[in-house]
């Protein structure tokens, strides 16, 4: 599914990524965790192609297909997908017509004809419901006025409609209430299959608890430091960061 | 018989106006009276330059080598009319040609509660009323609109019924329509609504030939807005593919007591399209909405100069532009709020916001308030950005496109706008306009 293989990145001349490796197979669900600086949301930024994120070495391949030469959209379109930590509020937009554009983008890139307006709109109301959202957001700009928790379930409202086939959450349960976690955590182990693997960055163990990992990696100063099953984020969340540091 | 601008204030000039006005001899007395005393005024007047404020960010030096003649009217095949109307079956059609008034073409039967009448067909209360609406109408920093009345041997007065809601749109359709090069056409119109009457206007410029030979085609119009006590009136103008015409206009729009005005304007911009706004809170509760969105794009240029007087107590007028500058192209916009003396518990706002597409794309923006009441809310702001590049990353990562995304984007930022379009035919038109003008984004 995707393979990094020692992958380095800086912001503004300054060095975040200082080889990380990593190798996720489908199906699978990776959470990365780590303190605050150490590279977490520079990694999804970089592998979904946002600008003035160099990559200065390296190689990430998704599905065996290198990644890092591509637009962010080209990425999007090969199935990469990136839930925000701030979705960006757009005014004058509506939500309904950023999906309908983004889902009709995704299904041209895979040769699928186009879901006329009916359809789409029986579409995006039943992923509402599922994590909760009033069907009304539809209507409204993009993330205009929405709540952190209504913007966090609007990202997966957009991950259940696009399908993507990797799924990086970018500390997703930041901000959430329990209510809100759950309907978060349900909403991607719905979307949980054989094929479809994740990434979970968080600060937090509690999410953990209701998406349960496959693996568990320590991000520190730009690299990987530690990986383990699940435990490790008990682990973590009992000692804290620091003990591995020193290890 | 043509009007040289070289030196405008120069005798030459003023005896070719005088010979014109002259020549035109079914024009009634009081009318050639106001031609006259236009004239003087345009004479006084020095040609502007790049020094004088009003002016500062037009280019004018192209007028100065020319000599104008005055527009003829056209004959013009209907069927290349027709498609350039909006489709407003029902309306009360008022077509210009070259800003002369077809008679043929117009249709203004339908209503009996709004009343076209020419002004050389004026009666002598309607010559009264008409006179008086030209004296209020006085101005002094713009001699074109001078030059405009005194050419203009006619003109049209719009008479709506008082407590009445006519729901016919009143439509005044401009179509210019050069043949050569190097002329001047002028033309000016006069609404007046009833008191508690509520109507709908539509004024559409719009060109039949947007070759690009006809560069020197100069229109200077002038519209005269009067809204007595308790009228509502929602009024639009519209300029859609004149791009290659040069225009300068004016509107100015008076309200008594209680009276409500919206108004909307849309423009693409041309080698120049210079529009300067009055509106005048006359009466005490008065209000005025005034909106406009300018997509100028190549190398057009597009200026709105809009001021609001707060003449009395109690007013309220609110007022928003918005521009997206692509390619060269230049926009201006100067919005002033002119609160005065005695008109207390005013409540004025303004805001403009552009975005500019290109490093050669251009705004000038200033928005002032003059003030002279203590006891006001006033506020005013302008903003210049460029597309948000967290929101074309955000678009992007959902598979849009960058072409798609700053489309999107672009629309978005004009789409608040349109909903306060009134006429439901011309929103749907002006959305169709705006996607098709914002889908070629390089």
């Amino acid at each position: 599914m995707l393979s990094i293989n020692n992958l380095q990145a800086k912001v503004e001349d300054k060095d975040i990524l200082k080889g990380l490796s990593l190798e996720v197979k489908p199906g699978e669900i990776h959470a990365i965790m780590g303190p605050n600086g150490s590279g977490k949301s520079t990694l999804g930024y970089v592998l979904s192609g946002r600008e003035g994120y160099e990559v200065t070495g390296g190689t990430a391949t998704l599905n065996g297909e290198e990644i890092l030469d591509l637009d962010a959209d080209e990425r999007a379109k090969k199935g990469l997908f990136l839930a925000f930590q701030y979705p960006v509020e757009i005014p004058g937009v509506s939500n309904m017509e950023f999906l309908k554009a983004s889902v009709d983008a995704v299904r041209d890139y895979q040769g699928k004809e186009a879901l006329d307006t009916v359809s789409f709109m029986k579409l995006a109301r039943e992923k509402c419901q599922a994590v909760n959202l009033d069907p009304n957001f539809l209507k409204r700009g993009v993330n205009e006025g929405f709540s952190g928790g209504e913007k966090k379930r609007n990202e997966i409202m957009q991950m259940m409609l696009l399908e993507p086939s990797l799924c990086i959450l970018d500390e997703t349960d930041s901000g959430l209430d329990i209510d809100a976690l759950q309907v978060v955590a349900n909403g991607v182990n719905a979307c949980r299959d054989e094929k479809r693997s994740f990434i979970i960055v968080t600060h937090y163990q509690r999410l953990l608890d209701f998406i349960v990992p496959d693996k568990v990696h320590v991000l520190s100063d730009g690299k990987i430091i530690k990986s383990g099953g699940k435990e490790l984020a008990l682990e973590l969340e009992e000692k804290g960061y620091s003990w591995i540091a020193k290890a | 018989m043509s009007i040289s601008l070289q030196h405008p204030t120069t005798d030459s000039c003023v005896n070719e106006i005088d010979k014109l006005i002259s020549a035109q001899t079914e024009t009634p007395k009081w009318l050639r009276d106001i031609q006259r005393d236009n004239t003087n005024r345009f004479a006084e007047q020095s040609f502007p330059t790049r020094k004088t404020e009003h002016w500062k960010y037009n280019d004018l030096s192209s007028l100065r080598t020319k000599s104008f003649l005055p527009a003829s009217q056209q004959s013009i095949d209907s069927q290349d009319f027709d498609s350039l109307l909006l489709p407003l079956n029902d309306a009360i059609k008022c077509v210009f040609i070259n800003g002369i008034y077809s008679e043929a073409l117009s249709s203004t039967e339908l209503s009996s509660a709004v009343k076209v009448t020419r002004f050389v067909n004026a009666n002598e209360r309607q010559a009264d009323s008409i006179n008086q609406s030209l004296k209020h109408a006085q101005q002094d920093r713009n001699l074109f609109i001078n030059l405009n009345s005194a050419i203009s041997n006619d003109g049209l007065l719009i008479e709506i019924e008082k407590n009445i809601k006519v729901e016919q749109p009143i439509y005044l359709v401009h179509l210019s329509n050069s043949t050569v090069s190097d002329q001047i056409a002028t033309n000016q119109v006069i609404i007046q609504a009833g008191s508690s009457s509520q109507s709908q206007v539509i004024e559409h410029f719009v060109s039949l030939k947007n070759d690009k030979e006809h560069k020197s085609f100069l229109t200077s119009q002038q519209t005269l807005i009067e809204l007595t006590s308790n009228s509502h009136l929602a009024h639009h103008r519209v300029s859609v593919g004149t791009q290659n015409n040069q225009s300068i206009a004016r509107v100015l729009c008076r309200l008594a007591e209680n009276a409500n005005l919206s108004s909307f304007y849309y423009s693409e911009g041309g080698v120049l399209d210079k529009t300067d706004i009055d509106i005048m809170h006359q009466g005490v509760n008065s209000e005025s909405n005034l909106t406009g969105i300018y997509l100028p794009s190549e190398e057009n240029c597009v200026d709105f100069h809009t001021c609001i007087e707060h003449q009395v107590p109690h007013c309220n007028s609110r007022e928003t532009f918005r521009g997206i500058i692509a390619d060269s192209a230049k926009a201006t916009f100067n919005g002033k709020i002119h609160i005065f003396r005695d008109a207390q518990k005013s409540d004025a706002q303004l805001n403009n916001k552009n975005l500019l597409l290109t490093n050669s794309a251009e705004i000038n923006t200033k928005p002032e308030l003059e003030i002279y009441a203590d006891d006001v809310v006033c506020a005013h702001g302008a903003t210049i950005a460029k597309i948000d590049e967290k929101a074309i990353y955000y678009l992007k990562t959902r598979g849009i496109n960058e072409m798609q995304a700053k489309k999107m984007l672009s629309i978005g930022f004009i789409n608040e706008l349109l909903l306060e379009v009134k006429n439901e035919t011309l929103k749907e038109f002006l959305t169709a306009l705006v996607q098709k003008s914002l889908s070629n984004l390089r």
